[in-house]
Order: C-alpha cells, then structure tokens, then sequence
C-alpha cells in the first residue's frame, strides 16, 4: 500500500520546494532562445531546474501575477485585467523584427503599407490585384493573444479590421511552414534572419536584411515578468535569460539605443 | 491484512475507498468546469449570446453555433468515411483470413490505434491539405481535410470494435446458414451483421465519442477560422480546437475563460449523452 | 469471382484501401525520419540534436502513471465486479456510465482542470510529476474499463466452485479471478502504454516543453509525442522535418515493441482473450 501513502504525500505538496523548481511560462515565440538558455542556466546554477510551459502571452502574465509560475514571458504590454494590480518587474528579452512573408509564387516582393492593408482586411483577393500572378490572396494570422499580430495589427494595419476570412496558424513556425506550403498566402514571421522558402516583402521601400535585426521598424519585444516579492533566484534567472550572448542566434536583437 | 483471509471488510473498504476517489475526480472534473461557466451562466440572456453565429470574444460576443456546425460536420465526414473501411477490415478479417492469422491481424490494428495523433496531424499538412487545395482550390486548411484526418484516426478504432463486434456472432449460427445452403455473402448480411448490429450501433457510438475529443490533429489542419463555415472545403473550427486556441487568449483566471469552460462542459454534457444513447440503442434488449 | 463473394470483395477493397493508406503513412515517415536517427541522436543529452531525455521521460512519465493506475483501475473493477455485482443496481449503473463519460473526455478537458487544482492550488511546479498526475486522470478510467471487461469475463461458475470450498471473497478474486483475467489485462496495459505515450495536448500544458540538465520529479517532463509538436510548431532547425518524423519513427518502434512485449508476456500468462461466458 505504499503508493496510497505516497500519493497522499503528493497531494499535501508539502515537501515540495518551488524554489529550487523554477518555471518559466508564457509566449512562445522564443521558445527555441529559452530552451537554450534555461539548460544555460541549469548548468551555470546547478541546483536549480527550470522548466518552460506554452500558453501564450496572457497566460504568462496571469500566471505570473497568481504566483503560479516564476517568471511570464509576454509580448504584450501587461494590462491590470490580467494582473490584477500586482507589482511586477520586468525585463526585455530582445526585440524579435517581425517579418511579412508570402508564398515565393505571389510573384511580388514588395508592399506597401496600404497594400498590406488592402491585403489583410480582405478587399484585394487576387495577387493580380497588386502587381503578381493571378493566384486567390491566402491571409494567414495567428490567435488573438499573439504579440506579433497585436504588433501588425497596430504598426501597419491600423484600425482597419482583420479579414475574417484569414486562416488562424497556432504558432510561429506553424506559421511559416504554412506560408511556405499554400500558394497565395501572404503571413507574417517572428524571425532574425531572412526565412527560407518564402517570399520576403519589402515593406514601402525598406527591405530587410539578416543585419539589420536592431533597426528594423517592425519588432515584437518578448519581456520576462516576474513578482517583487519573489526570491532572488527567480531575478537571477531573468536578468540571465535577458543577458545571454548567443541571443542573435535566434533571432532576440538587443534594443537600438 | 490483521483479519485474516476470512476477514471481508478490509478489501471492501479499500475497493470501497477506491471507487469513492474516482467518483471524486469525476465529480471535482465537473465542479471545476461548472464553476468556471458560472460567470457565463448568471449573466442574462446568455444563450441569446451562445446561440447566436458570432464569435468576437473581445466584444463579448460568445457566438457558439460555428463551431457547434464545425464539430457536427467534421465528426459525420469522419465517421462518413472511416465506418465503411473500419467495416470492410472487420468483414475481412473476421471472414476471409485464416484463423491462424487474425491475431497478428488484430494485433497490427491494436498498434495502430495507438498511432499519436501529432503524427496524422504531421501527415494531414504533408499529403491531405495539399490534395484538397489541388482538387478544390482555396487554402486547403478545410473542415474536410479535419474531416479526412479524423477519420483515418478512427479506422483502426472501427475495425477493431467491428471485428470483436462480427466474432461474437456465435459460429453454430453461421455454420447453420451455411448448411441451410446460403451464399457467404447471404450468411453475412442476413445472419452475422443483423446479430452483431447492437455491437455495431455501440462501436459507433464510441468512435462518435473518440471524434469529438480529438483536438491535435484536427487543429493542425482545419485551418481555425471562426466564421459559420462556408462549405466543407472552408476553413472552421470544432469545440475542442477552439479551446486550444483561445486558450491563449483567456488563460484561466481571466474573465472570458467561462466560455472555455463552457465549451468543454458542452463536450462533456454531448459524451454522457453518448454514453446513454450507446446503453439505450447498443445493447441487445 | 464465384457468385455470392460480392460483399466480402467489397469489404476486402475497403480493407485493402484502409491499409494502403496507413502503410503511406508509416512509409513516409519511416523514409523521411530514419535517415535522421543515429546512436548519438537516440541517447545523447545534449538538449538540442537528440532525443535521449525525451525517451527517458516517456518512459518514465508513462511507467509511473501505470503502477499508480493499475491497481486503482482494479481495485474499482473488484469493487463494481466482485463485490457489488448487480448490473442491475443503480448505484453499479451510474458509476459505468461515469466512466464511460470519464473515459471519452477530451484530454484538453482533463489538462485545463488538472492544471487548475495541482498548479493553481496545490503549488506544483509544472513538471514530471504534474504530468503523470494527468496522465493518470486520463488513464483511470481506461484502466478500470479494462478490468472490469477483464472480471466479467472470467465465468461465474470459477467464482462459485471457489466459493463453495469455502475460500472468502478476496481469496477467490485473488487466487481465482484474477489469475484466469491475467491475460487480458497484461495485454491491455501494453495498449494503455501505447494510449499514454501518444499523448500531447494534454502534457504540452501541465508537463512542460523542454528538458532538464538534472533530470528530477519536479523538473520539466516533455515527452516524445510533446517533442513532435514542439520541433513541428516551433522548432527553428534546418531540417526539423527529418527531426519531427525521426521522433515520430522511435515513438512509433517504441509503442509497438511495447505492445509486443506485453502481448507476449499476456500469451504465456494464459492468452489475452477473456475467458467466454457462453459454453458451447
């Protein structure tokens, strides 16, 4: 019977101790970053275990101001209906540039903000429309609670609404990868460097290039939140997740003074 | 165990206590979610809202009827296709191969369903969606695809069921029909089908239940539009994907995570209804 | 083709088609992902180029939540089975139709409410041992489905030859009983194994996503099934879809030599199929 007692025992919880046990939740974006940097840290730290959850932006923050995670990553900028008016300190990680991308078939490798415009809110539905091949427009988008498409929706789209025709991707390498596969679609990408296998769009007249990471207008901004109140491992951990050299691998450029 | 092995109480308490605990999890399983669609429930007219086929969550605006449509149609293309096949390896099984051979039959099948569902999704954006944008046009990203998906899920799950279903039918019956002179074909479809009907009727209900909870491999192709679909070729969305997405949206602890909760109570609700429908209409009377 | 075949060709088409398309499956996997598999990409623990602490985890994760499931699926089995045995009653009723209900409940359902009580209330980390706590709310009722198929199948006469010499009720289920269902449900642990290791949504939420240097109970369990989804929606590798299909080669080799394993051992332990009521 000596499982019964032991699952007693797990249900107390009592001689569990979270600190040693840090977690680490929230935005995904910059999973492939955190995952490198929290074996980093493991190993910099040796008692320490980090382990890293999904659940997006909000969830990082609500779960972060609950006390139910260590640390929330979020893209978006935290509003009190999510923290209930706990104090949290915070740090960017980076800022990720924010790419807009299209099947390499589109036959276009430019838009400017009003077309990206026209293209997003459904009114243009053929790529012939816009200067390309005669292909139906594929919108793609990400969930609500994505940073990157609070991003769009604000820096280029404006208040004009998203077409509800789009496709919703989970994520953001589902995101390209679907870019990559449908003819038509035009998407946008979290990335540092030029993406493979699609069309990159020069947005007006700036085109990107995989060294200009830090000064390219477009960007989503992962940031660690944690509470005040929490132990000094916990800071320790973000300001080493916010620090790490190796951060332009994966595409986190470090802000432009 | 103090009493001895004449003494009853002590495995009946432990049995006993068992049972209690599941009973408990089942009950703080439905707590959980009732509680949490409570906010949802009080306010007024709240199925005016979740009837209608609007889905603007950040407005309020909980329209539940897409995705309700979204559910029905991917789950009766599924059935739709994997049904006949699932039937078809039964009859094969059961009927044409060797008696020495259908355990490996049934134990490749058993591998089978135990396929993870990530790998159909995987396999739904490498071969399904391309094919259904090459056929129809549009995205590819399709309740039909979801539809197409889905039923591959289920076919070693009917085939199995259906198998076990067609060797139940005791074989003196159809040693019989074959002495009275009957074609194999008339054996099957006037003796072994109408015995194994009630088991049939059973396994479709649990395939119905295994439709509806799937959310991986669905979610991965259907493409998660929230609009009322346009047709099967349309991207949509099910109950189930739809929590997954929005998830993100209203982690637990936020005010429009009642409709999640709702949407999953739904999906319990539908499986308890399954359950009964599968007592009423799937056993011999 | 003889006259009176034409069902079972149609039936036999079905079949053949069916089986066409799961060996397309299994053969595109199998020719994109086995090229990506090697000694060094199975076992090692750096985090990034292999799978080692993924496998470790899975089997882990899963091994666990069967010795906690195991014994409470039969002990509800025993109870609704052996000592309760009247279908009839209401209270034996009500409890089959919760675990029907339990039993096809979305596993998203399970991970949300599960997440909710051990993470929101009881203060557990996200972490291994989250995972098999709902691993194991998914699996109770599988199990305890199983068992009791298992029970009813033994024959009332075993139990009432056992009883009439005078052995009590423990002892018969004990050394009557379950000896005569072994069978059966050592193969349906095998298929209970192969349930949970497949499992992704539920595990992406309450295990975690990634590895630990230190492997612990409390540390981040992602599993094969997790890692497939991981390197598919997010991953940032050149060829993560040789990587996703080499994962999904050793998840699948894993489950079915699992399977085999456990219909083996079923086979010398008395056969996996339940003992027939009906006496011919």
């Amino acid at each position: 019977m000596g499982w019964v007692l032991a699952l007693f025992c797990w249900c107390s919880g009592a001689w569990l101790t979270p600190s040693r046990h840090l977690t680490v939740a929230g935005a995904t974006g910059s999973l492939a970053y955190l995952r490198r940097a929290a074996a980093d840290f493991e190993k910099t730290y040796p008692p320490n275990t980090v382990a890293l959850s999904g659940g997006g932006s909000i969830a990082g923050l609500v779960e972060v101001s609950l006390g139910r995670v260590d640390i929330g990553i979020s893209d978006v900028a935290p509003q009190r209906q999510w923290t209930r008016g706990v104090d949290l300190s915070s740090l960017a990680l980076g800022r990720i540039p924010l790419l807009i991308i299209a099947h390499p078939g589109v036959g276009v490798s430019s838009l400017s903000t009003a077309t990206i415009r026209a293209l997003y809110s459904g009114q243009v539905t053929s790529w012939a429309q816009v200067g390309g091949r005669p292909d139906p427009v594929v919108v793609m988008t990400r969930p609500l609670s994505s940073g990157a498409r609070q991003v769009l929706q604000a820096k280029l789209l404006g208040d004009r609404p998203m077409s509800p025709d789009a496709v919703v991707v989970l994520s953001n390498g589902a995101m390209l990868a679907a870019v990559q596969e449908t003819p038509g679609a035009i998407g946008f990408v979290e990335s540092g460097i030029v993406p493979s296998r699609v069309a990159l769009m020069a947005v007006g007249v700036t085109q990107f290039h995989s060294q200009d990471g830090a000064t390219w207008p477009y960007a989503v901004t992962p940031t660690a939140y944690w509470k005040k109140s929490s132990s000094v491992w916990v800071r320790l951990l973000a300001e080493f997740l916010a620090t790490r050299p190796y951060r332009r691998a994966f595409g986190l450029y470090p802000r432009a003074s | 165990m103090k009493g001895g092995w004449n003494d009853e109480r002590m495995p009946r308490y432990v049995t006993r206590g068992a049972t209690l605990l599941f009973g408990l999890m089942a009950l703080s399983l439905m707590a959980v979610l009732v509680v949490g669609a409570w906010p949802l429930l009080r306010e007024p007219r709240p199925l005016t809202n979740l009837m209608s086929p609007l889905w603007s969550p950040l407005t309020h605006r909980f329209g539940l009827v897409p995705f309700v449509a979204g559910t029905i149609a991917v789950t009766v293309m599924a059935l739709g296709l994997a049904i006949p096949v699932g039937l078809g390896t039964a009859i094969t099984l059961a009927r044409l191969m060797p008696q020495t051979l259908q355990p490996a039959g049934v134990k490749l099948l058993t591998v089978l369903t135990a396929v993870p569902s990530v790998i159909f999704g995987w396999w739904g954006l490498l071969v399904v969606v391309p094919w259904i944008r090459g056929q129809v046009g549009g995205p590819g990203f399709s309740l039909l695809a979801a539809g197409v998906v889905l039923s591959l899920m289920l076919m070693p799950t009917f085939s199995l069921l259906y198998y076990q279903a067609l060797r139940a039918v005791p074989s003196r019956y159809q040693e019989a029909s074959d002495a009275l002179g009957a074609s194999p074909d008339q054996t099957l479809i006037g003796v072994v089908l109408p015995c194994a009907f009630p088991a049939l009727v059973q396994g479709l209900f649990v395939g119905v239940a295994r439709a509806l909870g799937e959310t991986m491999a669905v979610q991965m192709v259907i493409g998660g539009q929230t609009l009322m679909p346009k047709g099967l070729a349309a991207p949509g969305a099910t109950l189930t994907t739809q929590i997954l997405t929005d998830v993100t949206v209203f982690p637990q602890g936020t005010r429009g995570h009642a409709v999640l909760d709702l949407m999953a109570l739904l999906l319990m609700v539908a499986m308890y209804l399954l359950v009964r429908a599968a007592e009423r209409w799937g056993t011999r009377s | 083709m003889r006259r009176g075949w034409r069902a079972h060709s149609i039936a036999l088409v079905l079949a053949l088609l069916g089986m066409g398309v799961f060996l397309a499956i299994v053969a595109s996997l199998i020719q994109e992902g086995l090229p990506a598999i090697s000694w060094r990409f199975l076992t090692g623990w750096s985090t990034s180029e292999s799978i080692g602490p993924e496998l470790l985890n899975t089997l882990v994760m899963v091994g666990m939540t069967l010795i906690v499931t195991i014994p409470l699926g039969l002990m509800t089995a025993i109870y609704q089975e052996e000592y309760h045995y009247n279908p009839a009653k209401k209270r034996v009723a009500t409890l089959s139709r919760v675990r029907a209900t339990l039993l096809s409940a979305p596993t998203i359902v399970v991970a949300l409410v599960v997440y909710r009580i051990a993470v929101g209330w009881w203060h557990w980390p996200v972490s291994v041992l989250t995972g098999v706590l709902t691993l194991s709310v998914i699996n109770w009722p599988f199990l305890a489905t199983l068992s009791a198929q298992a029970l009813r199948g033994v024959p009332d006469s075993y139990r009432q030859a056992s009883l009439a010499l005078g052995a009590s009720r423990l002892q018969t289920t004990r050394g009557v009983v379950l000896p005569a269902a072994l069978g059966f449900l050592v193969e349906g642990w095998g298929l209970a194994f192969a349930r949970l290791a497949g499992e992704s949504a539920a595990l992406i939420v309450t295990a975690g996503v990634n590895v630990s240097r230190h492997w612990s109970l409390f540390g981040p369990g992602e599993t094969l099934a997790v890692h497939i989804w991981y390197i598919r929606t997010e991953g940032v590798s050149l060829n993560r879809g040789a990587e996703a299909a080499a994962t999904g080669v050793v998840l699948m080799a894993l489950i079915a030599v699992v399977v085999w394993a456990f219909g083996r051992l079923s086979r010398l332990l008395g056969g996996a199929q339940p003992p027939s009521q009906e006496v011919r």
